[in-house]
């Protein structure tokens, strides 16, 4: 877990980060605490075409259905050359209210690709679902993959790589989480034939003793 | 004065010699005018008397003739012998050569010196035709006597192509009557082309041994018309037998070497031959695409969940606080690492 901040390593926890103290207060003073409505895709630079939208809008639906718990969404936005992408990112994640998202997908399993087109830099904010999904090395990864698209202006083809990938790093931790739980509930079940047994190995002798 | 004299005596002798021609046998009845006449109209027949009238011994003229003491006159008979003129056997007259070589015999025997007789010569030449009937190749035989020499410029090979037509199939034979050994034979380039030397050296052997096995000229000559007659039949039969084995063999070879097909039709032969395979392989092309389009449906409908976070906040943050990586796309010259904005200027070291 990283500090949005000053990128430090803090606790799950952490109420503020024990670098710089950071925490989401901060960023509510500089942009506001109520709620922002967003929608998944919210092209607010205008870079996309009407037809590329409808793309990105169907590609985010096919996302949905394959991950049920989960959303992605797609921000483009120049923002203020003082503005820390980052900061941006972490607290449009927890102010924004997504319209077009079912209400049963909580914006913990919210995907954010934030683009600045003015400051030519991007960044992935992600929710406390994806904690164990997701880690900063791999979201480099994706990013790298999309730096040159991002590079000549390809916007759209940018995000369709990125939620590409994402799509293939989230199936592969799924069959891995999906394992995990076969595992543990083998194990459980297993202590649970082994307590039974040894609960009836127990109550034998008892028997034998009144026999 | 002499001359009357000496023309007085001769004209003497003259009548003298008249006078003895016309003096009358003594034995030989006279002729007289009607006996003659009787003669001619043929009543009367010299010795049929003899034949009617029984022998008169009484008859004075037979008395006389059957008596032994009659003696009949000597008469001097002068046989005078005429040598004839020397012949060399072995020229052709002038004539005989232009009438042999001047154009194109008529018959397949040629004797124009004459030196067979008129049934021996239709029995040849009826071969001949009989021969020509049944064969492509026509012989043409000149007859010559068995000393004569035909001169180089009349040489069979020479006649054959003045007098007949060089593009048909045809004999020529010198045959030299008594002598067949010396017989010439020459056949046409058309034949030459087909018959070997070798070849034509046994046909005229077969004819000439054949007519070897005759004494008789004429005999000679049938023979050896028969002999040449068969070998050329023998000949005619084992080209036509090679003829119809050749043109089998190219039948074969046409038939083994397609004919160009048109486009349509070399397409439905590569079609044909390939066809299973093909069928084979598209058919398991198509299970395999069906295959993998049932697949791609299950798996577009698959759903991928994870197991329930309850993730504590963190940093105050309701929803969300997972931070992932920065990257700058300014520069097109640095990677995407050098591009990294992991940390804020104020912590980073210069």
């Amino acid at each position: 877990m990283k500090c949005p901040r000053c990128v430090q390593r803090i606790h799950a926890t952490a109420d503020q980060c024990p670098h710089c103290g950071f925490s989401l207060s901060d960023l509510d003073r500089e942009f506001g605490s109520s709620e922002v409505l967003l929608t998944k895709l919210y092209d607010r630079a205008g870079i996309l075409k009407y037809r590329e939208r409808r793309e990105l809008s169907r590609l985010m639906a096919r996302f949905e259905s394959s991950f049920p718990q989960l959303f992605f969404s797609a921000y483009y936005e120049a923002l203020e050359p003082v503005t820390n992408i980052r900061q941006y990112g972490f607290w449009l994640l927890n102010r924004g209210a997504f319209n077009d998202v079912d209400i049963t997908r909580a914006n913990e399993g919210g995907i954010m690709f934030l683009v600045d087109v003015a400051g030519k830099s991007a960044t992935i904010s992600f929710g406390y679902q994806l904690d164990d999904l997701l880690t900063s090395s791999e979201s480099f990864e994706i990013l790298s993959a999309a730096h040159p698209f991002l590079l000549q202006g390809q916007y759209m083809k940018a995000t369709k790589l990125v939620l590409k990938r994402l799509i293939k790093l989230l199936k592969k931790q799924s069959s891995i989480s999906s394992r995990k739980i076969l595992e543990d509930e083998k194990s459980q079940n297993r202590d649970k034939v082994k307590a039974a047994s040894l609960q009836r190995i127990r109550t034998r002798p008892t028997e034998r003793g009144k026999l | 004065m002499k001359s009357f004299v000496l023309v007085f005596l001769l004209s003497l002798l003259a009548l003298d010699c008249v006078c003895a021609q016309v003096e009358p046998d003594p034995l030989v009845p006279p002729w007289t005018e009607d006996d003659l006449k009787a003669l001619e109209e043929g009543s009367l027949v010299p010795g049929f008397d003899l034949l009617l009238v029984p022998l008169d011994p009484s008859q004075e003229a037979l008395k006389n003739l059957l008596s032994p003491e009659v003696e009949l006159p000597e008469r001097e008979v002068k046989i005078e012998l005429v040598p004839e003129p020397e012949v060399d056997p072995t020229l052709i007259s002038d004539a005989d050569l232009i009438r042999y070589f001047s154009k194109q015999p008529k018959s397949y025997l040629v004797d124009l010196q004459g030196l067979l007789s008129e049934p021996e010569r239709d029995d040849s030449e009826a071969f001949l035709v009989y021969h020509r009937q049944h064969s492509q190749i026509p012989i043409t035989l000149f007859l010559f006597e068995s000393e004569q020499e035909v001169p180089e410029d009349f040489a069979p090979e020479i006649q054959l192509r003045k007098q007949f037509d060089s593009n048909e199939g045809r004999v020529l034979v010198y045959y030299f009557l008594g002598d067949p050994e010396r017989t010439q034979l020459v056949m046409s380039p058309e034949l030459r082309v087909l018959i070997s030397g070798l070849e034509a050296d046994r046909f005229l052997g077969a004819g000439i041994a054949g007519a070897l096995g005759k004494s008789d000229a004429v005999d000679q000559l049938s023979n050896f018309v028969v002999e040449l007659s068969i070998e050329m039949y023998l000949i005619e039969r084992k080209y036509k037998e090679e003829t119809q084995r050749l043109e089998q063999q190219v039948m074969e070879s046409e038939a083994a070497v397609p004919t160009p097909l048109s486009k349509a039709d070399e397409l439905w032969v590569i079609w044909q031959r390939v066809k299973k395979p093909v069928l084979i392989g598209a058919f398991v092309l198509l299970v395999g695409f069906l295959g993998w389009v049932v697949r791609w449906l299950a798996f577009k409908r698959r759903c991928y969940v994870f197991p329930a976070v309850d993730a504590p906040s963190r940093l105050g943050a309701p929803h969300a606080a997972g931070v992932g990586a920065v990257i700058s796309f300014r520069s097109s010259q640095l990677p995407p690492s050098r591009q990294k904005e992991q940390a804020p200027d104020y912590l980073q070291r210069y």
